[in-house]
């Protein structure tokens, strides 16, 4: 363990990002992970980095970007200051109406379509600690159990290493799951027994159902998989400049089959500059043509 | 006034009043002429045309009854005469009726009634004759054929006797030429007057008598071979035979005569009876050509009349279709040629020309209805010129509205990632304050066991400083012993120099324990001098302790507090982390708002320049700018509401329980539970 002194803890806490270094790291980061961080972000950014000078035992701003882009850094540290760049905030059931959907319209409508031996592909992305493709799992498990031919793959991804690490943990404060009904809760929620922790796993099936990959969506061009019936982007979108979106979403569109869906959060929009081939079946539900 | 400025109702008022006045006036002659030719057609045929009728009909009578009588007398069929005699009865009544009407009759029709009645009484006996002639007739060929009858019968009894008396000479063998002779004269007799017979059946049938005189000869023939056969048979039987022959032929020749002139008769009385027949429907007929003649020339005169009436009425038609159509044409012309302009007028309004004019200078009712045209084109140049204005604002407004729905979508996903953030910091904030709260109370705990301690170590410290000071004192013992050892090891050496050889084993540890000593003075010294240090540390500690166990006595009250004031902090940041939630849900649906409104602002903008396009099919001289073109994409579709279950999910677990936990568990597991 680093021992860290206080006089060092105050120099980490006095430590600030100088406008040329902010620039610098903004600047990276919206050109690797379409982040944008503009000017009013600096605070926060100065922030959430102090808790790396404190892991690298730096005091200093300069001397952390220093070691960052250098070649070291790029191995050892970009995959933490990421980490911390990235906001992880989600929810089980979050933005509920999408998972009503999920279940009344796009799963019936694709046991309609397909044959029994097709798998349904969804895809969760931007999946932070993993509330949200569990959520799914939950739903698609509850359809499988009233189709039993029916089969699933679920893919969850997500640029943190961290808040992936913490999905595939699957623990979660029980005040987290209380969104979750009862028995749902009991079908796919162990607690903990250390009645003090209050926390909760998700069950081992349901964990295994999902399959966790790291992933840029900067760099979904050079992803291989694709042809997927629904693909879930939400609140991730918000991170990013417009362009970045319009190339985020056309990418997701792209990995889409004819006919499937795009849901994104409900604060996003696909306004008419994307000249996509989707069609609006509700706001924040849109559906390839 | 002008005729222009007259209006159409009083120019068509105008005109058909005078075709009405013109109509009024031919009509008027018309019916005047025609009243006249009425009347002179009435007296044609209340005067003439009866004249003409009744010798008509009586000249047609008198010729049926002629020919009747004519037919009579030729075929003597009593049938004929019947029809005649009731012809006749008739056309004596028919005149009977007449001359009782006759005041009523025209003066000439009358005045011949009455003559034709006397004519008609004649032809009425000359008919009478004629029927009593045939009868007489028809007796006379009785009496005739009877006498004819009564000769052949007389013949033949002379013959049957002469036969006999040859056909007994033959027997006898003594027949004589004379007999045969006879014989031969008889049957010349009997051909004779069966050929006499046989022209007058002929004579009757053909009507025709002429040969009388061959007839009176052939008699004559017969006469003078009875007196041939009188002389060669002087037979008084036979003289009788051929004295009745004789007489028979004497009575055949009179009844033949009297049939021939009573015959005769008949055909004079025929004769007779035609020509006042003739006479009477000349009469007639001359009557019917005068009633003829008088209508011909009313009929003329009429005709002439209605020649005239007919030339008046032409003339007064031509004039008033002339008039008429000069009129007409020129009513059509003040109509049609400002209606023609309207319509043009109309017709580019139609096709969005507000800027089209109409003038014509007219106060009718044309004038009026382009007065009203104008004014409905200057109110809709108004209105279209005010609605394109207004959609030019809508279409700005809705572009601009447009562009900040957007700009307020875009905000909105930023402040939705800021909520986002400042959410995550908040947890972040509020698991560091949950640390605090612990490590405060652990803190808490901690200061409280060293306060205990530190008393307990005040106490010690005081035992300390006491010991110290005994060790202290009771060091200079171990200095003396060390002295004396010292004193002890001096001896000792020289003891063991003494001994030679032997000591110098001894002299080794004399030396040893000498230095021993020394170092034992050397530490008898320093701990002296330490433990006199030592003393007056162990009084600063004892002092340093009085002072230190309030002060962390008081840095426990401090961590107490800060424990308490980290707890509320804790609810204080979960507090703000609830109102962040909520700040977050606010925003998203604002964001989602946003969302909608930037769809809507685009359909406005959308059905702006619709609207903007519809309007400028209106030319009004100030042309709408259409505004910005996107190519909307989503505009263009309405969002279809697919599911209206907008609350959280409400689906039954259909799970069956007892998940396999041992499936991919891992160890990690071993701290959780079944739910």
């Amino acid at each position: 363990m680093l021992f860290v002194s206080v006089s060092q803890i105050h120099n980490i806490f006095n430590a600030t990002l100088s406008d040329q270094e902010f620039e610098k790291l903004s600047e990276f980061i919206f050109r690797e992970y379409g982040i944008k961080l503009p000017k009013h972000k600096k605070l926060m950014l100065q922030g959430r980095l102090r808790s790396r000078l404190k892991a690298r035992n730096m005091d200093n701003f300069s001397q952390y970007i220093d070691f960052l882009f250098s070649s070291q850094g790029q191995q050892i540290e970009l995959i933490s200051m990421i980490d911390v760049v990235t906001t992880n905030k989600t929810d089980f059931f979050r933005e509920a109406d999408h998972f009503d959907f999920l279940f009344t319209t796009i799963l019936s409508e694709f046991i309609d379509h397909n044959s029994f031996n097709v798998q349904f592909n969804i895809w969760s992305a931007g999946c932070s600690t993993g509330e949200e493709p569990y959520t799914i799992a939950i739903i698609l498990n509850e359809f499988k159990a009233l189709h039993p031919a029916f089969n699933f793959n679920i893919l969850a991804t997500d640029l943190s290493s961290t808040a992936l690490e913490q999905a595939k943990t699957a623990v979660y404060d029980e005040a987290r799951v209380e969104i979750i009904p009862l028995s749902l809760r009991k079908n796919y929620l162990l607690k903990s027994k250390d009645k003090q922790k209050k926390e909760v796993r998700i069950v081992a099936s349901l964990r295994n159902s999902v399959s966790f990959e790291r992933q840029n969506l900067m760099q979904l061009d050079k992803y291989k998989r694709s042809g997927f019936d629904a693909v879930f982007c939400r609140n991730t979108l918000i991170y990013f400049d417009r362009p970045t979106q319009i190339k985020v979403v056309g990418e997701l569109v792209n990995k889409l089959k004819r006919g499937a869906y795009l849901l994104i959060g409900h604060s996003e929009s696909l306004l008419n500059e994307y000249l996509l081939p989707l069609e609006r079946i509700a706001p924040t539900i849109y559906r390839k043509l | 006034m002008k005729w222009n400025n007259l209006k159409i109702k009083y120019k068509l008022a105008l005109g058909f009043g005078a075709i009405i006045v013109i109509l009024i006036i031919i009509g008027g002659i018309s019916i005047v002429e025609f009243t006249k030719i009425e009347r002179d057609s009435g007296s044609i045929s209340e005067q003439y045309l009866p004249g003409v009728i009744i010798s008509n009909k009586l000249e047609r009578n008198t010729f049926r009854i002629s020919s009747l009588l004519n037919s009579f007398a030729l075929g003597k069929k009593q049938a004929d005469l019947k029809e005649a005699k009731k012809y006749l009865l008739e056309l004596e009544n028919y005149l009977d009726n007449l001359a009782l009407a006759k005041n009523q009759l025209e003066e000439n029709l009358a005045k011949t009634i009455i003559t034709s009645k006397s004519t008609l009484k004649e032809y009425r006996a000359l008919m009478d004759e004629m029927a009593g002639e045939s009868i007489q007739l028809e007796s006379n060929r009785a009496v005739m054929d009877e006498a004819a009858e009564s000769f052949v019968d007389n013949c033949f009894d002379y013959l049957k006797g002469q036969e006999s008396l040859l056909a007994y000479q033959i027997d006898s063998r003594k027949a004589k030429r004379e007999v045969l002779e006879r014989i031969t004269l008889a049957n010349n007799i009997l051909d004779i007057g069966n050929f006499i017979r046989i022209n007058n059946f002929k004579n009757q049938s053909d009507n025709n008598f002429s040969n009388q005189e061959e007839f009176n000869n052939r008699f004559a023939e017969i006469d003078q071979l009875l007196i041939l056969l009188e002389k060669t048979d002087s037979d008084p039987d036979n003289r009788f035979y051929l004295t009745n022959i004789r007489v028979s032929t004497a009575a055949y020749h009179q009844a033949m005569d009297d049939y021939i002139n009573s015959y005769k008769r008949l055909q004079h009385g025929n004769k007779q009876a035609h020509e006042t027949g003739s006479r009477l429907v000349s009469i007639y007929s001359t009557l019917a050509e005068n009633s003829v003649a008088e209508s011909a020339g009313f009929v003329a005169y009429s005709i002439s009349k209605i020649k005239d009436s007919l030339n008046i009425l032409i003339i007064g038609l031509i004039l008033s279709i002339i008039f008429s159509a000069l009129l007409g044409w020129q009513i059509a012309r003040s109509i049609s040629r400002p209606l023609k302009k309207g319509v043009a007028f109309a017709r580019e309004i139609a096709e969005g020309n507000l800027e089209a004019t109409l003038e014509i200078d007219r106060n009718d009712e044309m004038g009026e209805l382009v007065e009203t045209l104008n004014a409905m084109k200057a109110k809709l140049h108004n209105t279209i010129s005010s609605i394109q204005a207004a959609v030019q604002h809508i279409a700005d407004a809705s572009a601009q509205m447009s562009q900040t729905s957007q700009s307020i979508s875009q905000g909105s996903t930023e402040q939705a990632s800021s909520a986002e953030e400042i959410s995550a910091a908040m947890e972040e904030m509020s698991a560091s304050i949950s640390q605090n709260t612990a490590n405060a109370q652990r803190t808490e705990s901690i200061a409280a066991q060293a306060t205990g301690k530190m008393k307990s170590g005040n106490a010690n410290v005081m035992d300390l400083t006491a010991a110290i000071k005994e060790i202290a004192e009771k060091i200079t013992i171990i200095g003396d012993i060390a002295y004396q050892t010292n004193i002890l090891s001096l001896n000792a050496s020289v003891e063991a120099a003494r001994a030679g050889e032997y000591g110098r084993g001894f002299a080794v540890v004399a030396d040893e324990v000498k230095k021993l000593a020394e170092r034992s003075q050397v530490a008898a010294t320093e701990i002296d001098k330490v433990s006199g240090s030592g003393v007056n540390l162990a009084e600063e500690s004892r002092q340093l302790f009085i002072t230190i166990v309030p002060q962390i006595e008081d840095t426990l009250k401090l961590v107490q507090e800060i424990t308490a004031s980290s707890l509320e902090q804790s609810s204080g940041a979960g507090q703000v982390n609830d109102s962040i939630q909520q700040f977050n849900q606010v925003i998203q649906q604002n964001a989602a708002a946003a969302q909608e409104m930037a769809t809507n602002a685009e359909e406005l903008a959308t059905q702006a320049e619709y609207l903007t396009e519809m309007t400028n099919f209106f030319k009004t001289g100030n042309r709408t700018q259409t505004g910005h073109k996107k190519e909307s994409y989503f505009a263009k579709k309405k969002s279809k509401e697919l599911y209206s279950g907008k609350n959280s999910l409400q689906i039954k677990s259909t799970q069956k329980p007892g998940v396999d936990l041992r499936m991919g568990s891992d160890r990690l597991d071993n701290d959780f539970e079944k739910y």
